[in-house]
């Protein structure tokens, strides 16, 4: 048996040593429950409420207004949720992607695995890279993304703006994150301006 | 029944113990050996092993997981037979074993001693300190050796979902074993 097998062995066995806490997590882990009709339409108008009513008073007390009636930069998740419905190229799996050649911007939603895509110039891919790794640091926490987006540079390189800008990059292949940056205002409307 | 309980049927000497532990975890690791042998027959006659050696550490041990102490058991019996059986054949456990060596590093140092405790030590604490989605993962892939697309299955996540967060986490393992120079 050669030296990286006999390793490779050793690795598999230590595995068969986890915690048995975990193992019991692992084995009772149930997914995460659709909500049913009545959730989604009782949600729904729970929405209506908060939209209708609370937000402009949540606004006010937040400080989140700047008195001319404008509310701070949306998110980048509130960015890819408007162009949902865009003409955009979609694949079925992330096989289908190249990742030398054109740039392009690879997205995704939580609700389903079609990956939205966009081919970009170099000019666009070097806004967003000169925008990369700035924003507030998500600290231990980090906040839940309805949409995960890849910046892929034509290179083999891939990153995303959610983590630092030497983070996440594993070499031609999407990764998931946990998002270790929340984007800043000018990433925002730098991926905005490309989309529109 | 109650894993406490069961276990008190174990000490007590009492055969109920395992009726009760097949009744509660039989399917659990008969599909867990049976992942790894390929075999109906082999799997059945590891689970029955199981019992034997469970049978035969308790009293001594107490577990307060009675699954995954027994789900340790039937692993490691399984992967015992299959490596006296299959030793030329390509199978679960083959696959499995040629996924993980993206982990080793490629170091070349032919003289560095492998520490097994160390090892076991960063592999529970790699695993820990990922998030619970991910740690479930990497557990049922690599532990339980269920296929990818059961786990997306089991968690509700899409199958290429599932393949890029078991790449990113054997990358990161690597990373780790490299940094620790454990292997």
């Amino acid at each position: 048996m050669n030296n990286k097998n006999e390793k490779t062995e050793k690795l598999f066995s230590a595995i068969g040593e986890i915690d048995d806490e975990l193992l019991y997590e692992a084995q009772t882990y149930r997914k995460k429950r659709k909500i049913g009709h009545l959730g989604v339409l009782a949600a729904c108008l729970a929405l209506v409420f908060v939209i209708a009513i609370a937000l402009p008073l949540i606004n006010r007390l937040d400080g989140l207004n700047k008195g001319d009636g404008s509310v701070s930069h949306k998110g980048l998740d509130d960015v890819l949720l408007d162009c949902r419905e865009g003409d955009y190229k979609k694949y079925s799996s992330f096989d289908e992607l190249s990742y030398i050649g054109e740039a392009k911007l690879v997205w995704q939603y939580a609700d389903s695995e079609e990956i939205y895509v966009l081919t970009i110039s170099d000019d666009q891919l070097s806004r967003i890279e000169s925008n990369m790794g700035k924003g507030k640091m998500t600290g231990e926490r980090s906040p839940e993304l309805y949409c995960k987006i890849w910046v892929l540079d034509g290179q083999g390189n891939v990153k995303t703006p959610y983590l630092e800008s030497n983070a996440g990059n594993v070499g031609c292949q999407i990764f998931d994150y946990d998002a270790e940056i929340i984007p800043d205002e000018s990433m925002v409307e730098c991926i905005s301006d490309i989309m529109n | 029944m109650d894993d406490s309980r069961i276990v008190d049927l174990y000490w007590a000497r009492d055969e109920r113990a395992i009726s009760e532990s097949d009744k509660k975890y039989g399917r659990m690791l008969n599909s867990l050996s049976y992942s790894l042998l390929s075999s109906r027959e082999d799997a059945e006659e590891c689970v029955n092993d199981t019992y034997l050696d469970a049978w035969g550490a308790m009293p001594t041990a107490r577990p307060e997981f009675l699954g995954a102490f027994l789900s340790k058991i039937t692993r490691r019996i399984s992967i015992d037979r299959f490596r006296e059986r299959h030793r030329e054949k390509r199978g679960g456990i083959d696959n499995l074993a040629a996924e993980l060596s993206d982990c080793i590093p490629t170091l070349d140092d032919p003289e560095r001693e492998y520490d097994s405790q160390r090892l076991r030590d960063e592999i529970n604490t790699f695993i820990k300190e990922q998030p619970k989605e991910r740690r479930v993962m990497f557990i049922l892939r690599y532990f339980y050796s269920k296929s990818v697309d059961e786990i997306a299955f089991q968690m509700g996540l899409g199958v290429s979902n599932v393949k890029t967060t078991l790449f990113r986490l054997r990358h990161q393992l690597k990373n780790r074993l490299e940094e620790k120079e454990l292997l």
